[in-house]
């Protein structure tokens, strides 16, 4: 057949357009207050390159990748989203037709070959999206620990899918049944309309398809009026977040000043438009919650409720952080980490740690409201240039021998950064001493600032103290430009972080590597005359900063197997999945059970695999393992540096 | 309006001791660091929390060159109204009666009702200044204040004072009256950005002395009372004298290593009624076994 | 220049002279060469019997104000007093404690005088004929010296604990001046209106002379209350390492460390800590710290000025038996 008979059996069509005007109104009106909320945002400059937009929005809205990371749900809202998207253009389609191109131009081109594949694929798209509601009711039914669908609009919109969905086919069956028509090429329709005869006569079967035909109009456009009022919202919003703040760079943080040192009015109390835009695109799945490892019963902490509740308050507030004064919003604020596993993990990568981290520069800079601890952390860093409070003069006590002493300050070769929690403390001492060590074996130049160092800075961007950041950047920049530093090697994932995303928006660009970056080059170029003569069970941990910041995860283990016996053990949750020390966000210094509560449970991982050493890349991780071991009193088994551990294979015949 | 004057003094601390070189009597610069000196800010703090409660003005007061201004003005940023600097070339080498001296001008010419100042500077350990400035200025004087509590219609201020583990003093003082800080209750806010934004281009006003109409001969003399010649290495701490069951070339050891290098525990071992009687013959040498209530 | 007399300013307790006037009046003896008299000033309720008890610490006279206006130290009726003295008496070099009330008389007198005062002094050395006063600066890291210009009052403030008590046997018996003095009423500006009781164990950690810390070597807060007990005897305030502060046995107030607070107590004893980096930071500014730990090989004993190898759990409660019978 041709095509089929659009409005058979029904009259009243006037109905049909009055009711959809109706619907996009209420569309349209919702959306509006959403773009004019989105106007109180803060404009933010400048932006990624089109290229990137169009990749993150077919990578994440189209192709669906984020949500695909998990099976179920990935599969079931694919079918959804295609389904739905499917349906819609054919919709579309058919309108444009009808009510465009054949009055006007008596055109038409739904018929024929291209009717039946066109008929074809609505139907198998239309039971995909069946498929993918089912399988969402199922999971809100059977697994309510799984928060995705969940209040009553939520559940009011799936079931109106559900029943759009099956009225749509029940129409189709009965329309192929009146009608007589043979449609073959649309399955479902045509396999039900097959049953149809033994529940209905002619009469009351067109009496059955009128009926349905008006639910399944009238359920449609509640669906599409419903959309700005409800979750359903994410639709939009989310395809707008993927085209506007696509990925490009993780765990970059915007500065709050400009330059020169000036505070936009709005800085610190509003959001910015992007910020509320993806404030509107979270449909509270939960993926962050369940992944984040400050959430237990011991914390008050929940990504999930920090974006619901922003949500909330900012549109009560109309964009004002105002209503932080009221100190129940912050509960658990101080205890994230920072280490992004609930960016990661969100379908659509919303910037979830980067939320809380604003927040805390409001609470820190506006209302000088923070812990107590980081009072004197902060105290120490003006005054004395580390957060430890030991001051310049001790900066250079981890060297022990002559040779490193001539390094200092001499100008020759790259820059090696200590940092401060390896000029300072006790343990990471050790692991700056054997690096040295290491380089002048591998005869790689390089030189040292010694005392001329102060604090990167990291520390106190993440705990919201922007103004002492700012302060240490320009510090260290101007040290840089009189040393002429070029390139940079870092001990500390922190302060690599830092000097080569953070740093360049101040005017210091270099070549800023990780030293795990370094060995693994040197590795590559043949030169180590390491062996493979380590036998220990070895386990590596993924810093937050080296792994999730930055996918740095090949190069140390290409130098961790370059010297293992046994090659190198990984954790289950390892690479993107590793979990945070408990050191990141500032809590090491501040005193919350956070961080050792979450450093037992990645110990017990690692005693589960009976590795004998944890070896890691951060200065901090470092700190907090041995601290774990020694409060479990754990034996056989030992923290280590990576730096320690290949000075500890270090073919003999070499200086100690 | 109560006109409250903060003194602050930058102070160059001295991180440790190993920055001092005991045979050139030098200083290493890199040891040294610089910063309001705490007990100044703990003034600062308690003026600043008096404001919020009372009618009054803050300024702030410093003797200090154009380079300190940055620190000072974060410091400012806490809460004070206006700020006031005394320098002039040759105004580093100054010391406490000629600074007390210096501020007394101020004071008087600001018309200050009650003036806040720590009790000693965390480098120089003077100990001096409120003193000399309560005599320069005919004001009474309160040491160790560690809260204001309020003002007593216009012409009494109670504030409270710590005495260690017992409780507080409550003090009656006639304003204008001078009051010394070493430890507030509370601790010094941390000012907030807008507060420091604003102090940061706010006009710091200069006085010399000229325009403090100085006399500068008695400066001079002020200047001249006492005069610091030279530092010293502090006299080594009393060691722990061990008992005789030492050999005498240990016991010589100890006495020698005198406790000023890298600390170095001797040992005590043995029955525990023996460590227990040398424990308590050192606890009574460091003359700390005190029990409470005593007078 | 005929030189005036040596004075000292003299505090007096409840019931007997306090340490640091026999420091001040030993010091005084010694500084004495070429003043005309050593002389005590002392001011009390009740203080005849201890002004006649001097001579042994080589004064050789006192001037005694008595009374029952000068029970409490109050500033303005001493400032009152001395000032007058002083104009009438014409000595050469007066010693204080640096004490509260030293402090407090010290500075103001000496602009009174216009002369010229060097406080919190640790150490005299001779120059001449005229005296160098040695000061800690610095929060006690180094010493400065100090000397003041000639031909004026020379005022010092004395640390106390710095200068050695001496008993000598007096030459003559001492003499002891009575002085009649009413302070003004009208000048008193300042009074204590009240006294407000503190818990004891409420002070900050940042305010104790004497703290005891302990940490997860005691096993449970049962075994850590022996600490309190000790504490109590020895009028010490407890505090502990992060561990002892998350297990619950001490509020977060009473943690030392990175996290916790830095203290400088006169005498830090600790036990059941092994001394990580965390911990000892905190320490660092103690003037002595005696360590308790089974393990020889213990950090805690890089940062300790004695060490004592043994179980706190023997030693401590053993401790507290011998200190009880010792206060008998």
């Amino acid at each position: 057949m041709e095509s089929r008979e659009i409005f058979w059996n029904i009259s009243q069509i006037g109905w049909l357009y009055a009711l959809t005007f109706i619907a996009f109104l209420l569309l349209f009106y919702g959306c509006y207050d959403h773009v004019k909320f989105w106007g109180t945002g803060r404009k933010t400059g400048g932006g990624p390159p089109l290229r990137l937009r169009w990749k993150s929005f077919l990578s994440l809205a189209l192709f669906q990748r984020g949500i695909l990371k998990r099976a179920y749900p990935g599969i079931m809202h694919l079918f959804i989203f295609w389904g739905i998207i499917v349906l819609f253009i054919g919709t579309v389609l058919l309108a444009i037709e009808h009510d465009f191109l054949k009055p006007i131009f008596s055109y038409s081109f739904i018929r024929g070959n291209f009717y039946k594949v066109y008929s074809f694929f609505l139907d198998l798209f239309g039971l995909l999206a069946v498929i993918g509601t089912v399988m969402m009711l199922m999971r809100k039914y059977l697994f309510p620990e799984y928060r995705g669908v969940r209040g009553r609009p939520d559940t009011l919109a799936v079931w109106s899918l559900f029943f759009v969905l099956v009225t749509g086919f029940l129409v189709e069956s009965a329309r192929i049944r009146g009608t007589g028509a043979e449609e073959p090429f649309s399955p479902i329709g045509y396999v039900l309309s097959a049953l149809l005869p033994r529940l209905f006569d002619a009469e009351s079967l067109q009496l059955f398809h009128e009926v349905l035909w008006w639910i399944h109009l009238v359920l449609a456009l509640i669906l599409i009026a419903m959309i700005p009022y409800t979750k359903l919202f994410h639709i939009i919003a989310g395809s707008f977040l993927t085209l506007s703040d696509p990925k490009v760079k993780k765990g970059i943080l915007s500065p709050v000043f400009s330059e020169p040192l000036r505070l936009e009015p709005d800085r610190l109390t509003r959001l910015s438009r992007l910020q509320l835009l993806s404030l509107a695109a979270c449909t509270q799945c939960g993926r962050c919650e369940e992944v984040c490892p400050v959430v237990s019963d011991q914390s008050l902490l929940s990504p999930r409720r920090v974006m619901d509740g922003l949500r909330r308050e900012l549109q009560r507030s109309n964009n004002h952080l105002g209503f932080l004064q009221n100190g129940a919003f912050l509960a658990g604020f101080w205890e994230c980490l920072a280490c992004r596993l609930c960016e990661e993990e969100c379908p659509i990568s919303l910037k979830v740690a980067e939320k809380i981290v604003d927040v805390r520069r409001h609470q820190v800079m506006a209302l000088s409201q923070f812990p107590a601890e980081l009072r004197s952390v902060f105290r120490n860093v003006e005054t004395f240039g580390d957060p430890f409070g030991e001051g310049k003069y001790a900066r250079e006590d981890w060297i022990q021998g002559e040779a490193v002493k001539r390094r200092l300050r001499n100008r020759n070769g790259c820059l090696v950064w200590i940092g401060c929690q390896s000029a300072f403390h006790e343990r990471n001492k050790k692991v700056a001493w054997a690096f040295t060590k290491l380089l002048d074996v591998l005869s790689i130049d390089y030189f040292l600032l010694g005392k001329e160092e102060v604090c990167c800075g990291d520390l106190a961007r993440r705990t919201g103290n922007e103004y002492l950041f700012r302060d240490s950047v320009l510090k260290n920049i101007d040290t840089f430009r009189r040393y002429g530093v070029q390139k940079i090697v870092t001990l500390c994932p922190h302060c690599f972080h830092v000097m080569k995303e953070e740093y360049p928006h101040w005017g210091g660009h270099y070549e800023v590597l990780h030293y795990t970056e370094l060995m693994a080059e040197v590795i590559q170029q043949g030169k180590v005359p390491f062996s493979k003569s380590l036998d220990k069970k070895t386990v590596y941990h993924d810093s937050c900063y080296l792994g999730r910041y930055h996918d740095l995860y090949r190069e140390p283990r290409s130098v961790l197997n370059h010297v293992l016996m046994d090659g190198l053990m990984e954790m289950e949750k390892n690479r993107g999945s590793s979990v945070c020390c408990g050191a990141g966000g500032g809590n090491f210094w501040t005193r919350g059970n956070t961080g050792e509560r979450i450093n037992a449970t990645r110990l017990e991982e690692v005693c589960d695999k009976g590795a004998q050493i944890i070896c890691t890349s951060c200065p901090y991780c470092l700190v907090m393992f041995e601290e774990a071991i020694r409060n479990q009193e754990r034996q056989g088994l030992v923290a280590m540096d990576l730096a320690e551990l290949l000075d500890l294979v270090k073919p003999s015949g070499t200086e100690k | 309006m109560i006109k409250i004057i903060v003194c602050l003094k930058v102070v160059n601390q001295l991180c440790s001791e190993r920055g001092f070189d005991a045979v050139k009597r030098t200083i290493d610069p890199d040891c040294i660091v610089k910063m309001v000196n705490p007990a100044d800010e703990y003034a600062l703090e308690m003026a600043v929390h008096l404001k919020e409660r009372e009618e009054a003005e803050v300024i702030a007061l410093s003797i200090a060159p154009e380079d300190d201004e940055k620190l000072l003005r974060f410091c400012f940023a806490m809460g004070a109204d206006r700020a006031y600097r005394i320098w002039e070339d040759g105004f580093d080498r100054l010391n406490g009666p000629a600074i007390a001296y210096l501020l007394s001008l101020a004071i008087r010419r600001l018309q200050g009702n009650l003036v806040l100042c720590g009790r000693r500077s965390a480098d120089a350990n003077g100990n001096e200044v409120g003193g000399y400035l309560a005599e320069f200025l005919g004001f009474p004087v309160v040491s160790g204040v560690t809260s204001i509590e309020a003002f007593e219609g216009r012409d009494k201020v109670i504030c409270r004072r710590r005495i260690e583990r017992k409780g507080w003093d409550l003090i009656e003082t006639a304003i204008p009256a001078v009051l010394r800080v070493d430890r507030g209750e509370r601790e010094p806010r941390y000012p907030n950005i807008f507060s420091i934004l604003a102090w940061s281009e706010r006009e710091i006003h200069l006085f010399n002395q000229v325009s403090l109409e100085a006399n500068s001969l008695y400066l001079e003399e002020c200047n001249s009372l006492t005069r610091v010649l030279e530092w010293i290495r502090p006299k080594p701490k009393k060691v722990f004298t061990p008992k005789s069951n030492l050999p005498p070339e240990e016991r010589i050891k100890l006495v020698l290593s005198g406790g000023m290098d890298k600390k170095k525990a001797e040992f005590i071992r043995g029955e525990t009624r023996e460590i227990v009687s040398q424990m308590v013959d050192l606890l009574a040498k460091q003359k700390c076994f005190k029990p409470e209530g005593e007078g | 220049m005929e030189k005036g007399d040596l004075w000292v300013i003299l505090e007096h307790g409840n019931k007997e002279l306090s340490d640091i006037s026999k420091e001040l009046c030993s010091q005084g003896r010694r500084m004495k060469k070429s003043h005309a008299t050593l002389v005590a000033i002392l001011v009390g309720r009740e203080v005849q019997e201890s002004a006649h008890r001097l001579g042994r610490y080589g004064v050789e006279k006192t001037y005694l104000v008595e009374g029952e206006d000068w029970a409490r130290f109050n500033e303005e009726a001493y400032m009152d007093l001395l000032s007058n003295l002083i104009v009438e008496k014409s000595p050469s070099l007066i010693l204080f404690g640096s004490t509260p009330m030293g402090n407090a008389l010290a500075p103001r007198l000496a602009v009174r005088t216009r002369g010229a005062l060097v406080t919190d002094c640790v150490d005299f050395k001779k120059q001449g004929d005229r005296w160098v006063a040695v000061k800690s600066i610095q929060g006690n890291k180094i010493n400065a010296k100090v000397t003041l210009s000639a031909d004026r009052l020379q005022l010092f403030t004395l640390k106390p604990g710095a200068f050695e008590i001496e008993e000598v046997a007096p030459l003559q018996p001492i003499e002891v001046i009575p002085i009649p003095f009413r302070p003004s009423p009208v000048r008193v500006r300042t009074k204590i209106i009240g006294f407000i009781k503190a818990d004891p164990k409420s002070s900050p950690l940042e305010e104790a002379e004497v703290i005891l810390a302990g940490g997860k070597g005691f096993g449970n807060l049962k075994e850590f209350k022996v600490l309190e007990e000790l504490g109590d005897l020895m009028g010490a305030t407890v505090a502990g390492s992060r561990p002892a502060v998350d297990l619950g046995w001490l509020p977060y107030e009473r943690q030392i460390g990175l996290t916790g607070k830095k203290i400088s107590p006169r005498l830090l004893l600790v036990s059941g800590i092994s001394g990580a980096f965390e911990f000892v930071i905190g320490i660092k500014d103690s003037n002595f710290i005696i360590a308790i730990n089974k393990d020889p090989a213990a950090p805690i004993f890089k940062s300790a000025d004695a060490g004592i190898i043994g179980d706190h759990h023997e030693i401590l409660p053993v401790l507290i038996e011998t200190l009880k019978k010792v206060e008998k």
